[in-house]
C-alpha cells in the first residue's frame, strides 16, 4: 500500500510510478532518445464495477511507457482503493462523494493533472491489448488526430467486432460502421477519420479537452462521446480510428447489465437519455440556420414517431420524445452557452461537418427498414430488439468463431433483422430471374387476352376510325386512284395510308376485317415490346418488364381502344421503335455504345448497319406511321427538340457528336420523300395544309391539363389512378444518377414538351396548326414509362449508393404506385372489349338515305374526336365530313389537307352558325346532301350497356340548323341530331326548263339512264374537268355552275336519252404512287434482299476490277 | 426551365373555354347575310280587330327579293315575290292572299337589312322575327268577361314542332292537359286559344316550351275593343326598363309579373316621374304564380304624364306592362336593351312619346338616322345619354315634329339602348307599340 498515494482533492503534480523500461539505450538511441509522450488513463468506475480488475490489469500490462493510471470512483467507495490497489499498487485513486456520471468523474480527472499529452478515457468494464495503447499514440501522431479511437470487439468473444468507429446523421443518431456480430477478419483493420470515438476507451489529446473544457457535464452518460466528438470536429480536430489498437468493451451499461446510477438520472430511462442527448447535441452542434431546420425535421420526424407511439400504446417512447423536447426547453440557458462556446472554438463550417456525417435519417431509416422487414410491432419496438434475440443466440453459442463461417445454415450469411445497410445494400429478388419474368410477361399475356376477348368477334362498331375496310384490292386502288369520293370529291393524290393498310392487309392474306381487330387487341402490346426493346441494354430485364406494364397500363392506350382510334393505336405500337431510333441517332447516352461502322456503298452487306442505314431505317419508320397519323412528324421534332432542349440545360458527353437539326431537316425532307403524295397535297393545301395533323377540338370537349398530365382522353385513367404513373415517373426523374440521369432529363423533357404542346393545342391558341392530341399523348406515354423503366433501374443501382433519406421513401412510393397502378388496368379487363362500344350512333341511323333512292351524301357535323371519318374544320370543335350513299366505308378512312370544292359546303355550313343563311338546304343540296348527322358522341349513351362521353359540337351549330328553312329534324337525342335537307334534288339531278324542281339521276358512273329531254344536268362531284356527261354516247359540253358544279344542257331530242356520266382523268396520281411504291421498294431491297443479289449489283464491278487487273498484268 | 414550363401548362386550367353558342348581330340589320328570313303571326280575317297587314322595310342601299309566303289557319299557302328597292317599303295584305281565320307570313330575304312589322287596324303592331324559338314566355293576358286571350303560332322550319303550354295565375299553376303535346306542322299557323282552358281569369303569365323543332308565337290580347300583340321574352329576366309608363288621369298601366320559379320573388319597382320622388312599389309573388304592381291608379304616384319605370326581381321572372282606359286594355311586352332599333311610323299617326334610354352605368352614345324615302334625304343626330337617364328622341329631331311617316335608325354605342314608343291616344300613353329590332 505504500506505493498508493490517495489524491487530494486540490490539482497535483503526476509523479511517475509505473512500471519503467527495463531494456538500456543504446548510445545512439540514447542521442536520439525523445521520452514518449505522458498519459493518464483516467478509469472512471461505479458501483461494484465487475470489471475493473480486468481493466486495471490490462492497463498496467501496457507496454507504453509514459502511462499513469487514475482511477476515479464514481460515489461508490467500498473497497475501491483495495480493489486497485490489489491489481495496480500504482495507480492514483480519486474517489467523489457522488455519482455525478462519466462526463463528470473525466472533467474532474482532468482538472487533476498537469503534463500530461493525452488522457486515455476508459470505462470500468473494458479490456484492453497490451499494444493497444502504443499504437493508438503512434496512431495519433501519424494523423495528427485529436481523438483516437480502438477496436473494440466483444468482451466475450474478440473475434466480434463491436465498433471500429462510429458516424452519425445530421440528428445526432449514432450509426455503426460494423454490422451486427460481424467476425472480424480485419476487413476493418484500416485507419480512418470517424465522426464519433465510442466510448469504452478514447484517447484525447490533452490540449484539445481542455480547450473543449472537457465533457459536458449535462451528459453523465449515454452520448457524451457523440458530444465530445462532435465539439471536437467543430473545433477542427480529426476523430481517428486506430483498429490495430483492440479493446473488448463488456458494454455493461449498453445491455442494460448495470443501470444508469447518475444522481439525476434515476428516474430516466436510457430511451429518454438518448434521445434528449442527441437533442443537446443537435441542438447546438450546427449554426443558426442548420439548426432550424435540423430540428424542425426533427421535430417532424419526432411528431410522428409520437403518433405512432400514441397509437400502438408505447407510451414510454411517447414519453421520452416530449421528455427530451421538455428537457431540451428547461436547459435552454446551457444550450445558449455551449452555443456560444461553440462560436468561440468553431473552425469547421456546417456543411463541412455535414459532408463527415451519414446522410439521411438513421433512426427513420431503421425504423423504414424494420417496418418493411419485420412489420410495424417490430418497427415500434414492441416486438424485442432483433439483436438483442442475435445475442441471446450468439451467447447460447458461447461466441461465434472462425469455423461458423462454414456453416451449412442458409441463414448465416444474411445478417438478419435491422441491418439497415446490409438491407439497402441486398437487392431485391422480385423479378430478378428469367423465369420468374417469362412467368410474369406469361401472365399479362394470358390478362390481355381475356381482356380483349370480345374484341376477337364482337361486332366492331362504326366509331373513330373503325370505318371497315375495302377489299385488299380496292384498298391498293384506293392509293393509285385519281379521284376520291371525299368531300364532295376530289382529285387529290391517293394518301399513302392506303398503302400501308394494302401492304398490311398482305400479310393476312387480303383478310382486311382482321386488321382492326388486330390493331385493337395488339398495337399496346407490340407498344409495350417496343418499350422493351427501347430499354434494352440500359437497364435491367426487370425494369424493361416493368417499364412495358406502365406503359400497357397507361390510360391512353385503353382509351384509344374503347375510341376505335386505330390511327393513334398505330402510333402507339410502332412510337417506342421511333424513339429508340432517333435516340440512337441523336447519341442519348447509353443508346449507342460506339461509332457506326465504316460506310460501304447501298446495297451491299452491312449498309444497314452504317450511319445512313441506320437514318434510313428510321426515315421509314417515321414514314411508315406517318402515313397512318401524318401528328407523328410533330412526334419527331418534339423528340429532337427535346433531346436539343435537355442538353442545353444539362449537357452530356455525346452532344457535340451529333447536329440534331440537320438530323431533323434529314428526317423531314426524307419523310417527305418517302410520302410524296401527301407532300404534295400538304403543299397545295394552302390554309389547311397544318389540319393534316389535326383537327381542333373545341376546347370545351379537350381533356384537362390534369387529364393531360394523367394522359387520360377518355374514361379510364380520369380519376386518381390516372395520377399513379406521372408520379412514379416523376420520382424515377428525381433518383437516376449518372448515365440514367441523362436518359431521365432527356425524356423528362420530351415529355414536358408534349404537354406544353398539347396544352397549348387543346385552347386552341396555335390556330389551324392543331395537332392530333391523342397522337400527343402517345409520345408522353413513351417517355413515362421510359422514365419508369428508368426509375426501376435506378432503384436497382442508384439508390443503394446514396445514404438513406427522401430517395428511399420515394422509391417505396415509386413501388407501391407502380404495384397500384395495375389494379385499373384488371378492372378494365372486366368488360372483355376495353369499353369499346357494341353499337355506334352512325349505325343506328336508318333515315340516312333519301325517300328516293338514287346517289346522295350524307354530311358528318362533329367534334374530330366523335366523327367516324375524317374530315375539315368548320371551326374549332367542329368538322365536317361526308359519305357516300351512306355511312362511311374503307373509300373515306383518310382525308387529304386540302378540302378542295367541299371548302363550299364548309362555308355554307359556317354561315348558318353565324346566322347569314335560312337556306342552308339548298346550299347544300347542289353536293348532293340528303342529310346532316350531328353528332355529340361517338356512341349512343346505353344505360347498363355502354357510356359514352359527349363531346358536344359548337352551341350554336344545332340550334343554328334548326333556323334553316329547309331543314328538317329527323331525329334529336343527346347523342345525334339528325336533320333531313327538303331541298336536296340528287347527287346528279336534271331539271327541265320551266319546271323548278328537279329530278334525281342515278350516279353509279357506269351505266347509262334516261335523261328528259331539253334537260340541265347539275352533277354534284367535283373537279368539273374530271367528268363528262355521254348522252347517246356523245359527250355534252360542259360548263361550270355555282362554281364548282359540272353542268350539263341535253339537246331536244325527239327519243329519251340516255346519259351517262364518266371520268377522264390522266393517271398523274397513279404514276404518283408508283413512283413512290418505287422508292420504297428500292430502300427496303437496300436493307436486307438486296443482299441475297449481291452479284447484281457487285458482279460488275468485280468484272471490271478483274479485266483492270488484267489489263496492268498485260502491261506488266 | 420544364417545372416552369409545365406550371404555365398548369395554370391554363383557369383559362375555361365553356361551349356558348357565339352572339349573332340583328339579323335584319346585317348587311353581309346570305339569306335571311322573317316571319310574323297574329293577324285574323277579314273582320275582326286583327284585321291588318303586313309591311316590311328596306334599311339598305340596295335592292332586296323577297319570297313571301302566306300562310292560313286552313293550311292554305301562297307564294309570291317582290322587290324592294333601297329604302322601299310594302304591305301584304295576308286575307288578299289567302283564305282563312288567322295569317302568318314567312318571307325569305336574299340578303340582310329588311325589317318587318305586323299592324292590325286597331293600331296594335308587333315586328316580324327572324327565327323561331323554343321557349317562351308571356304575361299579363286577360280572359275575363269582355276579353280574348290566345297565342298565334307559326312554324317556320321544315320539322313538325310539338310543344307544351303551361299557364300562371294569380292562384297558381295550370297546365291543362289540351294544352300540352300540341303540334303544328311544318311552315303551318295555328292559334290557340287561352279562354279555351283557362277561363275568366285575369293576370295569366304563359309559358311554351317547344320539344321538337322551333317556332314563332304571338300573343294576341283583345280586350273590349282594344287589340294588342305581345311578343314575350326568350329569357326571364331580372330587371326591366318601362321608360314610358303613363299615369296620366283617366288612364290605368299595371306590371303585370309572373313568377314560373318554385320560391316566391320579390319585386320592386321604383317609378321615376318628372319632379316627384315616389316610393318604391313592392310586391311578393308566390311561387308559379303571377301578380301585378298598378302604376296607375296609384294615390302614392302623382299623375303627372309619362313615368318611368325600373322593375327588379328577386328571381328571374317575365314581365309585361298593361295599359288601357275604359275602352279596354292593352298588352305590351318587355322591349330588351339593344345596340339598334329602328322606329318606323307604319301607323301614319306618328308618335306621342319616342325615348331612348341608356339601361346602363355609363354615358351611351345614341345615333339617329332617318332612312328616307325615295326622294328623301338623310338626316343624323347624336345625343349622349347620361346612365340610367331618358331622352326624348323627338327633340333631337324637333323638325321632324311627331316623327309622322318617319323611319328612324337608333344606333347605341353599346347594347344597352331602350327605345320605347307609344301612339297618339286619348287618354295619352295607353298604346305602347315595340320598336324593330329586326329580332
Amino acid at each position: 500500500m505504500e506505493n498508493f498515494e490517495e489524491t487530494s482533492k486540490n490539482r497535483i503534480s503526476l509523479v511517475f510510478v509505473g512500471p519503467r523500461a527495463t531494456r538500456e539505450p543504446t548510445s545512439l538511441e540514447g542521442l536520439m532518445e525523445s521520452r514518449a509522450p505522458a498519459i493518464v488513463a483516467v478509469v472512471v468506475t461505479t458501483g461494484p464495477g465487475p470489471g475493473l480488475e480486468a481493466t486495471l490489469a490490462s492497463l498496467v500490462a501496457q507496454d507504453y511507457e509514459e502511462l499513469s493510471l487514475l482511477v476515479v470512483a464514481n460515489g461508490e467507495t467500498e473497497h475501491v482503493t483495495a480493489r486497485v490497489a490489489a491489481v495496480a499498487p500504482h495507480a492514483f485513486v480519486r474517489i467523489l462523494e457522488e455519482n455525478r456520471g462519466f462526463a463528470a468523474a473525466c472533467n474532474e480527472a482532468s482538472l487533476m493533472v498537469e503534463g500530461s499529452a493525452f488522457f486515455l478515457f476508459c470505462h470500468d468494464d473494458v479490456r484492453l491489448e497490451p499494444d493497444a495503447l502504443q499504437l493508438m499514440v503512434e496512431a495519433a501522431f501519424r494523423t495528427n488526430a485529436g481523438v483516437i479511437s480502438p477496436k473494440v470487439v466483444a468482451y466475450e468473444d474478440p473475434l466480434v467486432l463491436l465498433h471500429v468507429g462510429q458516424t452519425c446523421d445530421r440528428f445526432g443518431v449514432v450509426h455503426e460502421r460494423v454490422e451486427l456480430g460481424e467476425i472480424d477478419h480485419g476487413q476493418q483493420d484500416l485507419e480512418r477519420d470517424v465522426f464519433v470515438a465510442p466510448g469504452g476507451v478514447t484517447l484525447v489529446r490533452s490540449d484539445l479537452f481542455a480547450t473543449l473544457r472537457g465533457f459536458d457535464p449535462l451528459i453523465p452518460a449515454l452520448g457524451e462521446d457523440l458530444d465530445l466528438c462532435w465539439r471536437a470536429q467543430v473545433a477542427g480536430a480529426r476523430i481517428v480510428v486506430a483498429p490495430l489498437a483492440k479493446v473488448a468493451h463488456r458494454e455493461t451499461i449498453a445491455t442494460g447489465e448495470r443501470q444508469v446510477s447518475v444522481a439525476g438520472t434515476r428516474r430516466a430511462s436510457r430511451q429518454d437519455l438518448q434521445r434528449r442527448h442527441q437533442l443537446l447535441v443537435v441542438a447546438t452542434g450546427w449554426g443558426a440556420r442548420f439548426t432550424f431546420s435540423t430540428l424542425a425535421m426533427l421535430l417532424f420526424m419526432d411528431f410522428m414517431e409520437f403518433s405512432l407511439s400514441l397509437v400502438g400504446g408505447d407510451t414510454d417512447r411517447a414519453g421520452a420524445i416530449v421528455g427530451s423536447w421538455r428537457w431540451l426547453f428547461n436547459n435552454r440557458k446551457r444550450i445558449r452557452e455551449r452555443r456560444r462556446q461553440r462560436k468561440a472554438t468553431r473552425i469547421l463550417s456546417d456543411a463541412e461537418l455535414r459532408r463527415l456525417q451519414v446522410g439521411g435519417a438513421s433512426r427513420l431509416t431503421r425504423f423504414f427498414f424494420t417496418l418493411l422487414r419485420d412489420g410495424l410491432d417490430r418497427a415500434r419496438g414492441i416486438l424485442p430488439e432483433p439483436d438483442a434475440e442475435q445475442q441471446n443466440e450468439v451467447d447460447n453459442l458461447a461466441g461465434v468463431g472462425f469455423g461458423a463461417v462454414f456453416s451449412e445454415e442458409e441463414e448465416f450469411d444474411e445478417i438478419p433483422e435491422s441491418g439497415v445497410l446490409e438491407l439497402r445494400n441486398r437487392p431485391s429478388r422480385v423479378l430478378t430471374s428469367f423465369r420468374a419474368q417469362a412467368g410474369f410477361v406469361l401472365v399479362v399475356v394470358v390478362l390481355w387476352l381475356i381482356g380483349s376477348r370480345n374484341l376477337f368477334a364482337m361486332h366492331l362498331p362504326l366509331i373513330g376510325r373503325l370505318a371497315p375496310l375495302d377489299s385488299w384490292w380496292s384498298t391498293w386502288r384506293h392509293f393509285f386512284a385519281s379521284w376520291s369520293a371525299n368531300g364532295v370529291g376530289s382529285g387529290s393524290s391517293g394518301m399513302p395510308g392506303y398503302g400501308v393498310l394494302g401492304f398490311a392487309g398482305t400479310f393476312v392474306v387480303g383478310r382486311m376485317g382482321v386488321l382492326p381487330r388486330l390493331a385493337l387487341v395488339g398495337a399496346v402490346p407490340v407498344g409495350a415490346v417496343g418499350v422493351a426493346r427501347l430499354l434494352r441494354g440500359r437497364v435491367s430485364n426487370r425494369a424493361r418488364v416493368v417499364a412495358s406494364v406502365a406503359y400497357l397500363a397507361f390510360p391512353l392506350g385503353v382509351n384509344m381502344i374503347g375510341a376505335g382510334r386505330i390511327d393513334v393505336l398505330f402510333v402507339i405500337a410502332g412510337l417506342p421503335l421511333v424513339v429508340r431510333r432517333l435516340f440512337e441517332l441523336l447519341c442519348v447516352p447509353g443508346f449507342r455504345s460506339g461509332p457506326y461502322p465504316e460506310p460501304v456503298p447501298f446495297g451491299h452487306r452491312g449498309w444497314r448497319s452504317t450511319e445512313a442505314g441506320q437514318r434510313m431505317a428510321a426515315f421509314m419508320l417515321v414514314a411508315l406511321i406517318t402515313a397512318m397519323a401524318p401528328a407523328t412528324l410533330v412526334l419527331v421534332v418534339l423528340i429532337v427538340g427535346g433531346v436539343w432542349l435537355a442538353r442545353f440545360f444539362e449537357g452530356d458527353e455525346f452532344q457535340r457528336r451529333v447536329r440534331p437539326w440537320r438530323l431533323l431537316g434529314a428526317l423531314l425532307f426524307n419523310v417527305a420523300i418517302f410520302l410524296l403524295p401527301l407532300t404534295i397535297d400538304f403543299f397545295v393545301a394552302g390554309r389547311r395544309a397544318f389540319e393534316v395533323f389535326g383537327l381542333a377540338r373545341g376546347p370545351w370537349t379537350v381533356p384537362s391539363f390534369a387529364d393531360l398530365v394523367r394522359g387520360a382522353d377518355g374514361t379510364f385513367g380520369a380519376n386518381w389512378t390516372g395520377w399513379l404513373l406521372p408520379a412514379a415517373a416523376v420520382f424515377a426523374l428525381v433518383l437516376c444518377r449518372d448515365q440514367r440521369r441523362a436518359i431521365a432529363t432527356k425524356a423528362a423533357t420530351i415529355a414536358t414538351l408534349s404537354l406544353v404542346l398539347a396544352t397549348l393545342v387543346a385552347h386552341h391558341w396555335l390556330g389551324s396548326f392543331a395537332p392530333d392530341l391523342d397522337v400527343l399523348l402517345s409520345l408522353y406515354a413513351v417517355m413515362i414509362a421510359l422514365l419508369i423503366g428508368l426509375g426501376v433501374s435506378a432503384l436497382e443501382h442508384d439508390l443503394r449508393q446514396s445514404g438513406f433519406g427522401w430517395r428511399q421513401l420515394v422509391a417505396s412510393a415509386s413501388v407501391a404506385v407502380i404495384v397500384v397502378t395495375i389494379i385499373p388496368l384488371l378492372v378494365s379487363f372486366a368488360s372483355g372489349r376495353f369499353d369499346l362500344p357494341t353499337t355506334s350512333v352512325a349505325e343506328s341511323l336508318s333515315a340516312l338515305a333519301p325517300p328516293k333512292a338514287g346517289g346522295y351524301r350524307v354530311l358528318w357535323l362533329g367534334g374530330p374526336s366523335v366523327l367516324p371519318v375524317p374530315g375539315w374544320s368548320v371551326e374549332p370543335g367542329l368538322e365536317a365530313a361526308t359519305s357516300t350513299n351512306g355511312l362511311p366505308g374503307g373509300d373515306s378512312l383518310f382525308a387529304s389537307p386540302d378540302s378542295g370544292t367541299m371548302d363550299k359546303v364548309l362555308s355554307a355550313v359556317h354561315s348558318a352558325i353565324e346566322g347569314r343563311t335560312v337556306r342552308l338546304g339548298q346550299l347544300l343540296a347542289s353536293a348532293g346532301i340528303s342529310t346532316i348527322v350531328v353528332m355529340n358522341a361517338s356512341a349512343p349513351e346505353l344505360a347498363g350497356v355502354q357510356s359514352v362521353p359527349l363531346h358536344p359540337v359548337p352551341a350554336g351549330l344545332t340550334s343554328a340548323l334548326g333556323l334553316q328553312t329547309d331543314l328538317s329534324l329527323e331525329l334529336q337525342t343527346n347523342s345525334v341530331v339528325v336533320f333531313a335537307n327538303s331541298a336536296y334534288r340528287g347527287l346528279v339531278s336534271a331539271s327541265v326548263a320551266g319546271k323548278t324542281t328537279s329530278t334525281q339521276l342515278l350516279v353509279s358512273g357506269t351505266s347509262a339512264v334516261a335523261v328528259p329531254p331539253a334537260a340541265t344536268i347539275r352533277a354534284g362531284v367535283a373537279p368539273a374537268s374530271a367528268f363528262e356527261l355521254l348522252v347517246n354516247g356523245t359527250a355534252l359540253r360542259r360548263t361550270v355552275s355555282d362554281g364548282w358544279m359540272p353542268t350539263y344542257a341535253v339537246g331536244d331530242q325527239s327519243t329519251t336519252p340516255s346519259a351517262q356520266l364518266v371520268m377522264h382523268r390522266f393517271p398523274w396520281n397513279g404514276i404518283l404512287a408508283g413512283v413512290t411504291l418505287g422508292i420504297w421498294i428500292i430502300v427496303w431491297l437496300g436493307f436486307g434482299l438486296i443482299q441475297r443479289l449481291e452479284w447484281l449489283f457487285t458482279g460488275r464491278r468485280r468484272r471490271v476490277a478483274v479485266a483492270r487487273h488484267a489489263r496492268k498484268e498485260d502491261r506488266g | 426551365m420544364l417545372a416552369l414550363l409545365l406550371v404555365l401548362a398548369g395554370l391554363t386550367t383557369l383559362v375555361r373555354s365553356s361551349n356558348v353558342a357565339p352572339k349573332t348581330s340583328s339579323l335584319s340589320l346585317s348587311s353581309n347575310a346570305n339569306s335571311t328570313a322573317l316571319y310574323c303571326t297574329g293577324l285574323s280575317g277579314t273582320t275582326g280587330s286583327t284585321v291588318g297587314h303586313f309591311t316590311f322595310l328596306n334599311t339598305t342601299d340596295v335592292t332586296r327579293q323577297l319570297n313571301v309566303q302566306v300562310v292560313s289557319d286552313k293550311g292554305v299557302t301562297s307564294l309570291t315575290s317582290i322587290k324592294l328597292g333601297p329604302h322601299g317599303d310594302k304591305e301584304v295584305v295576308p286575307q288578299s292572299e289567302v283564305k282563312g281565320s288567322s295569317f302568318a307570313v314567312a318571307v325569305q330575304v336574299n340578303g340582310g337589312g329588311v325589317v318587318g312589322e305586323e299592324v292590325a287596324d286597331s293600331s296594335a303592331e308587333a315586328p316580324c322575327v327572324s327565327s323561331g324559338t323554343t321557349n317562351w314566355y308571356a304575361s299579363g293576358f286577360d280572359t275575363t268577361v269582355g276579353s280574348t286571350a290566345g297565342l298565334s303560332i307559326y312554324n317556320p322550319t321544315a320539322t313538325p314542332a310539338v310543344f307544351n303550354i303551361v299557364t300562371y295565375s294569380p292562384s297558381g299553376y295550370s297546365a291543362p292537359a289540351p294544352f300540352q303535346g300540341l303540334a303544328v306542322g311544318a311552315h303551318d299557323q295555328t292559334v290557340i286559344n287561352l279562354g279555351s282552358q283557362i277561363v275568366n281569369t285575369a293576370d295569366i303569365g304563359v309559358r311554351v316550351r317547344v320539344l321538337r323543332g322551333s317556332i314563332v308565337i304571338n300573343g294576341v290580347q283583345e280586350s273590349g275593343s282594344v287589340t294588342s300583340f305581345a311578343q314575350g321574352q326568350r329569357t326571364l329576366t331580372r330587371s326591366a326598363w318601362f321608360p314610358a309608363v303613363t299615369t296620366v288621369n283617366n288612364a290605368r298601366s299595371q306590371i303585370r309579373v309572373v313568377n314560373p320559379s318554385s320560391e316566391s320573388v320579390e319585386v320592386v319597382a321604383n317609378v321615376m316621374v318628372a319632379n316627384y320622388t315616389v316610393a318604391p312599389q313592392d310586391l311578393t309573388i308566390a311561387p308559379y304564380a303571377s301578380g301585378d304592381i298598378v302604376i296607375t291608379p296609384n294615390s302614392a304616384i302623382p299623375a303627372a304624364g309619362y313615368a318611368s319605370v325600373r322593375v327588379k326581381a328577386s328571381a328571374p321572372v317575365s314581365m309585361s306592362l298593361v295599359t288601357g282606359s275604359t275602352l279596354g286594355s292593352a298588352l305590351s311586352s318587355l322591349v330588351a336593351p339593344s345596340d339598334d332599333f329602328i322606329v318606323a311610323d307604319f301607323t301614319g299617326k306618328g308618335f306621342d312619346a319616342a325615348n331612348v334610354t341608356n339601361t346602363s352605368s355609363r354615358t351611351l352614345k345614341v345615333t339617329f338616322t332617318t332612312i328616307p324615302g325615295p326622294r328623301g334625304h338623310k338626316q343624323t343626330g347624336e345625343v349622349q345619354l347620361a346612365p340610367e337617364a331618358t331622352e326624348r328622341v323627338l327633340s333631337v329631331f324637333g323638325a321632324l315634329s311627331t316623327l309622322k311617316g318617319q323611319t328612324l335608325l337608333v344606333t347605341g354605342s353599346r347594347s344597352a339602348l331602350l327605345v320605347s314608343l307609344t301612339l297618339p291616344t286619348t287618354p295619352a300613353g295607353v298604346v305602347v307599340v315595340s320598336p324593330l329590332d329586326g329580332g
